[in-house]
This record gives structure tokens, sequence and C-alpha cells, in this order.
């Protein structure tokens, strides 16, 4: 199915519930939309950095961790300018998928 | 060649080599040198051909996008990974006649997560092999109430420095594991560098075959119960974590390690695969990014 999301915008939403590394984001769309959506590692860690280059969102690096060889998490989170974006691109998208019949 | 008769010591097996280029030390004729450099230079650039230009040619000639064509050589290098360790594998499966069982399946891996205190582990090791500490204190002469303290982790009480390295590996080598390795995961345990010495193996010599464990805590291998893909995958990652921007190969490498540890199976497989491939890909985009100002 095509998405109807950009990785940037569904990574946006999936961070307004709080910080997270990249597997949990992927995964945290992938719940959140029943699996329809799932996000790629080729388009969602590029979407991550360019995101960051952007100012929308935060990195940090956690403890190494054994079942990733020693390699640390990478945490990501909303900038206040992030979270201003991610609810101006909810209330478009709520707006714009509001039943024709309400009208 | 070496004079038998006047050798005033019986020859080392294929000692002969090194008498050979011990006594044409400095003789060589004067192209010697340059043969061997033009030799290396030959070698690399065939192997450089074979491994990088060639998989980049035929991808090119198949008419694959740009992306498809810097994947290759990461491909072709993932293919003959994979087949070597196949070979590798059946090899040591068929040298193992005696009970049929692989030695990897016996290596034996100390990890603190998985086993908060070295000193038990060595004690279970040693009792395994029915071993008394009467046993060891017999032949390497060393006062039991010290191979106590090894194994009950009060570092205090052993002497400090050499001697107590001394005493760990003489334990080591009685209980029959890498003494080397043994002392430097027990450095780093001591000091409290658990992270490091987590990720360390000990193996245990088996048939009278060298280990395959290389310097200590640079070994990266993991508890012989280990799923093969995730194995395999620690493997494979490490060799292209080289090729990678630090940042993108502690995320993305460390996030699939991840998911094959949550997803063993023909999944682990697939991600392995396609991480070593999107990873390429996505470090080019990154220098892309960071040498052309490009942004995606």
């Amino acid at each position: 199915m095509d998405t109807p999301l950009t990785a940037k915008g569904a990574i946006l939403q999936a961070l307004v519930s709080g910080h997270a590394f990249g597997l949990e984001i992927i995964e945290r769309v992938a719940d959140r939309t029943r699996g329809k959506i799932r996000l790629h590692q080729g388009s969602a860690y590029p979407a991550l950095r360019a995101l960051e280059r952007e100012g929308l969102v935060r990195s940090w690096e956690g403890a190494p961790e054994e079942v990733r060889a020693g390699r640390p998490r990478r945490y990501y989170e909303l900038t206040a300018e992030g979270l201003r974006t991610a609810r101006g691109q909810r209330a478009v998208l709520l707006g714009f998928l509001r039943p024709v019949t309400a009208r | 060649m070496i004079d038998l008769e006047n050798s005033e010591k019986a020859p080392a097996p294929l000692g002969f080599l090194r008498n050979h280029r011990r006594e044409n030390y400095g003789k060589a004729p004067w192209h010697t040198g340059l043969v061997r450099f033009l030799t290396a230079v030959g070698a690399s650039g065939l192997a450089l051909s074979l491994l990088v230009v060639a998989p980049i040619a035929a991808a090119r000639a198949a008419g694959l996008g740009l992306f498809a064509q810097v994947a290759a050589p990461f491909v072709l290098l993932l293919l003959l990974t994979i087949l070597m360790n196949l070979a590798l594998r059946l090899i040591d499966v068929h040298a193992d006649d005696e009970d049929n069982t692989s030695r990897w399946v016996r290596a034996r891996v100390w990890t603190a997560t998985a086993d908060p205190s070295m000193g038990d582990w060595l004690r279970r090791e040693r009792e395994e092999r029915g071993l008394s500490l009467a046993d060891i204190t017999a032949k390497t002469r060393i006062h039991a109430r010290y191979l106590r303290a090894i194994e009950d982790d009060r570092f205090d009480l052993l002497p400090g420095g050499i001697l107590r390295r001394s005493f760990l590996r003489q334990y080591a080598e009685q209980v029959g594991l890498v003494s080397a390795t043994v002392v430097a995961l027990f450095d780093a345990y001591v000091h409290g560098r658990t992270a490091a010495a987590s990720s360390t193996l000990v193996l245990v010599p088996h048939h009278g075959l060298a280990p395959t464990a290389r310097s200590a805590v640079s070994v990266e291998v993991v508890r012989s119960d280990t799923p093969l893909g995730h194995r395999a995958a620690r493997t494979l990652f490490g060799m292209v974590e080289a090729l990678l921007p630090k940042r993108l190969a502690r995320e993305e490498l460390g996030d699939a390690l991840e998911y094959i540890a949550a997803n063993p199976g023909w999944r682990a497989w697939v991600k392995i695969v396609s991480t070593i491939f999107w990873t390429g890909v996505n470090a080019v985009r990154e220098w892309r990014s960071a040498f052309g100002g490009k942004q995606d």
C-alpha cells in the first residue's frame, strides 16, 4: 500500500509520545498503523538525520549494549519546534480526513 | 641450503625455511626487492579489480542504478563470506569424528551479562573437568587460599600486579582455558570494565587445535548458544563497520542486531543482507550531503 505519510511526518508523529531510538520508532509507526505503514531502514535513518539537521529533533547516545555488540542506542526526541510542527501536521491531516457529511 | 653435518643442534621441523632466510639476510640480489614490490602491487591490483571494480562494472553492464552499483562490492563480499563460513563449518564438523560435535559448540564464554560473577564461572568450569583445588595446587604450587580467592571474587586477597596475573594464568592453564584471554578478561573484570569484558571470548582448546581467539579483548564473539544468524550478523557487521561513518555504524548496525536478536530464523538473514545493502546506501547519502551539500 502506498503510504499517505512521508517518513519525516510519520517519525514526527511517533515521537510525540516520547523519546525513542530508531528501531523503536519504526516499530511504533508499524504498531499505530496496525502494520500497514512500515518505515524502511533505507528511508527512516536518513529522515531522522535530516530532521535533526532541520532542528526538529535532537538526539543523544545511550550506554553500550551487549545485544548490539557494544554499540550504544541513539535516542531521538522532539525539540519545541518539532513538537509545534508535529501538532501542525496533525491538525492539517485531521482536517483533511474529516468526513465530508459533517459539513 | 644448510649444512646438516656441521649444524650444532638438530634442526626444528621446517626450521630450514627460517635458517635459509637468516643466512641470506642482506645477500639478496638487488632486484629481489623490486620483484617483491611489483608482485605486491600486482596482487593488490588484481584483488581490487576482482572485488571492487568487477562487481561495479557488472552492475553497470546490467543497467542497474547508482545505488546498486555502489552496493555491488558489498554484496559480493557478503556472498564470499557466507560461502567461506559455510565451507569452514562443513570442514569443522567432519574433522571432529569423535562425537560428531563441532568444536565451536564447545566454546566456553564468560559474559558479564549472563554471569555476573567471573569467579563462579571459573569454579564451574573447573568442576566440570573434575579438578579439585588440591589438584591445581599440586601442579602449580599456588596456595589453595589464593585459588579460592580467585573463585570467590576476592581480588583484595590476591597479591598485586604480575604475581596475580601469573596465578590466574596458571589456574587457567590447569583448567584448560586460554590463559591469555582469561587474564585479559580478569583485568577488565577487576577494574570494572565489564562492558569490554562482556564481548570477549574464552575458547576451550579442543583436539589439540589452537583456538582461533586472537588478542583477548579485541576478540568479539558471543555465547555459543546464540543463534547462528545473530553470530553471523555480529561478524559481518564488524567487517562492514570500518567502511561506515561511526554514527551510522553504531545506530543502524546496532538497531539491526537488536532486531536480529528478537527475530531469529529467516528474518534475521533477510535483515543481515538488507542492512548491509542499506547502510552502504545511507553512507553514500551521508557523504554526498556532507561533501556535496546535497540534502535528501
